[in-house]
């Protein structure tokens, strides 16, 4: 939470942010506290409207936040139906009576300070992945969504795939035999040759606030948009971002959302080099899983299954078989015997999602848990998480998934959270 | 010494040639000198700040990679004095003389390897506004009631 003063609701009601008030009575003024009435539209606001954002700004959305003028008006243009309150700050917001929910598509350093502001402020939350940028964060969002009772969703959309639902069936179901190892395979970090010197920060870009609770560092345009997935401080490489997507579904697969004892990483890369970029070039990551024990592993490159080879993917290996599945954000795929397999009488039926979005706005009305809950979501990107400490202290490291915290390593465990960046605050 | 630790510590890197590494054109140089900076240690750590802050950007990258490896390594557990020779190499590198760049490089390690020893030097950059942020954001990621002493004073 900011310390900053709390924004007026007189400050912002008024001219274009008056003319955007939809015409209805507040869903939640109609059904229980947490909860939409059935039949009523839940007035979603989106913050980050570039990138990843680009695609959640919907013809009624009705109110916008970017930082980044550009993609603030290119967003509104998408907005067909009444008018959207515009603003840079995603305070003014939360502020407003005629929100229910935000889609949160900022940078990754954000991800869970805005989570907990919102559910502070009583909207419901669908937050880009990566779920977080550090263990305590991820926890944070999980502790501020019970307390404030808000339906937490996480955009790791391949648990909405029809095709990852088939493959989750299939291995839930016995169709490799018990997990023995995991194997992801994953395209490598996007490098530079730019050493990122300063250069003015463009009209109508705030980049103090595009920088928020992350350390200051100087301006240059391959730190931001989209980019800012190759350093540490913002997205964490491919690990952290892609990752939140391979290793959900692997996580759902393995049945390793509730786990909760020891996990021992190791992970091994070259440092970038050639460029200001702070991922690693190349990565390989080893989990160990102790109770029941199996084995993780992710791959940059990585190894393609040369049964049904893709960008990116995993191999299930079990004691009876293995499967293939690929990607694991909207675009999975897996080969046919899953696709073709019918839960037998008695079987594990695993709930089929009608779509993120749908699922998170049902969820909504209903008070359910949605299929990427924040708590899995801090669960699937603590492991990702656990990847970059190994890799970044180049030691073997075990965490303790029951404590959140790691076995005998005093070093470790300082990264468990990252402090934020004065005025921010992540209190809950 | 063994026939085996002579071997060893003939094919140990030197200062002198990590820093020669570093500052080479030579991406493979680079490469193993960061991977051999461990070896090197916490005597490596001044002269690689030198280079973080000099006027070579790709040997700053490459001395900022072996700065963090030396400073991580010296901290895993059981290597108490190496973490303790890190960390006051590590304070040098906060000298008002020093560029911005690698006196929050610094206050950023001693976030993660600092020991209660090196609040004071470290509270004491809390009262320069440009670096202050970073001092108090070191600050706070390290336990113990000296670090949190320090940022009750700052305020």
């Amino acid at each position: 939470m900011t310390p900053d003063k709390p924004i007026s609701r007189r400050s912002f009601v008024g001219g274009a942010a008056a003319a955007a008030l939809p015409a209805i009575v507040p869903s939640s003024a109609l059904a229980g506290r947490g909860r939409q009435g059935a039949n009523d539209r839940i007035r979603v606001a989106v913050i980050g409207t570039g990138g990843m954002g680009t695609g959640h700004v919907a013809p009624d959305t009705v109110a916008l936040c970017d930082v980044d003028d550009g993609h603030l008006a290119a967003a509104a243009k998408r907005v067909t139906q009444g008018t959207p309150f515009l603003t840079k700050d995603f305070r003014r917001i939360l502020d407003r009576k005629d929100v229910d929910a935000v889609i949160i598509a900022t940078p990754d350093h954000w991800h869970a300070l805005m989570t907990v502001m919102a559910c502070q402020a009583g909207k419901h939350v669908m937050s880009e992945k990566p779920t977080a940028k550090t263990i305590a964060e991820g926890r944070a969002m999980v502790t501020a969504a019970r307390k404030y009772n808000r339906v937490v969703q996480i955009h790791a959309q391949g648990r909405s795939n029809g095709n990852a639902h088939a493959a989750c069936q299939y291995v839930r179901n016995g169709g490799i035999g018990e997990i023995e190892r995991v194997d992801v395979w994953h395209p490598l970090n996007f490098s530079t040759d730019s050493w990122g010197e300063e250069q003015p920060v463009p009209a109508g870009f705030d980049y103090d606030m595009w920088l928020g609770p992350a350390r200051w560092a100087p301006y240059h345009p391959l730190r931001t948009h989209f980019n800012f997935r190759w350093f540490m401080d913002y997205g964490g490489g491919f690990l952290r971002d892609r990752g939140n997507h391979a290793l959900s579904i692997v996580s759902w697969l393995t049945d390793n959302d509730g786990y909760k004892g020891l996990v021992t990483v190791e992970a091994k890369g070259d440092p970038h080099l050639t460029g200001f970029y702070d991922a690693p070039a190349n990565m390989s990551v080893t989990w160990r899983f102790h109770k029941p024990e199996w084995m993780l592993t992710w791959g940059q490159p990585g190894v393609p299954n040369p049964r049904m080879p893709g960008d990116w993917g995993a191999t299930y290996t079990g004691d009876k078989g293995d499967l293939v599945v690929l990607g694991g954000d909207g675009g999975c795929d897996t080969e046919q015997k899953a696709k073709e397999f019918q839960v037998p009488s008695g079987g594990v039926e695993i709930y089929k999602s009608p779509g993120h979005r749908e699922n998170w706005l049902d969820c909504i009305r209903t008070g359910m848990r949605p299929v990427m809950d924040v708590e899995i979501g801090h669960h699937v990107i603590t492991l990702c998480i656990l990847g970059n400490i190994a890799w970044r202290l180049q030691r073997k490291v075990t965490f303790d998934f029951a404590r959140e915290k790691f076995i005998g390593d005093e070093e470790a465990d300082r990264m468990i959270a990252e402090p934020m960046r004065a005025p921010w605050k992540l209190q809950v | 010494m063994t026939t085996y630790e002579l071997e060893l510590s003939r094919s140990l890197p030197t200062l002198a040639g990590l820093l020669a590494d570093i500052r080479s054109g030579d991406m493979a140089l680079r490469l193993r000198a960061v991977d051999q900076a461990t070896l090197v240690g916490a005597t490596a750590i001044v002269p690689l700040g030198d280079i973080l802050g000099g006027d070579d950007p790709a040997a700053a990258k490459s001395a900022l990679e072996a700065l963090r490896r030396v400073a991580h390594h010296a901290a895993r557990p059981g290597a108490a004095s190496e973490r303790r020779k890190a960390a006051t190499e590590l304070v040098k590198l906060l000298g008002a003389a020093r560029p911005r760049r690698v006196r929050a490089e610094a206050l950023y390690l001693l976030g993660h390897v600092g020991l209660d020893a090196d609040v004071a030097a470290m509270a004491r950059v809390m009262k320069e506004p440009g670096l202050a942020p970073d001092a108090r954001m070191a600050l706070t990621r390290m336990p113990g009631k000296a670090a949190r002493a320090a940022l009750t004073a700052a305020g």
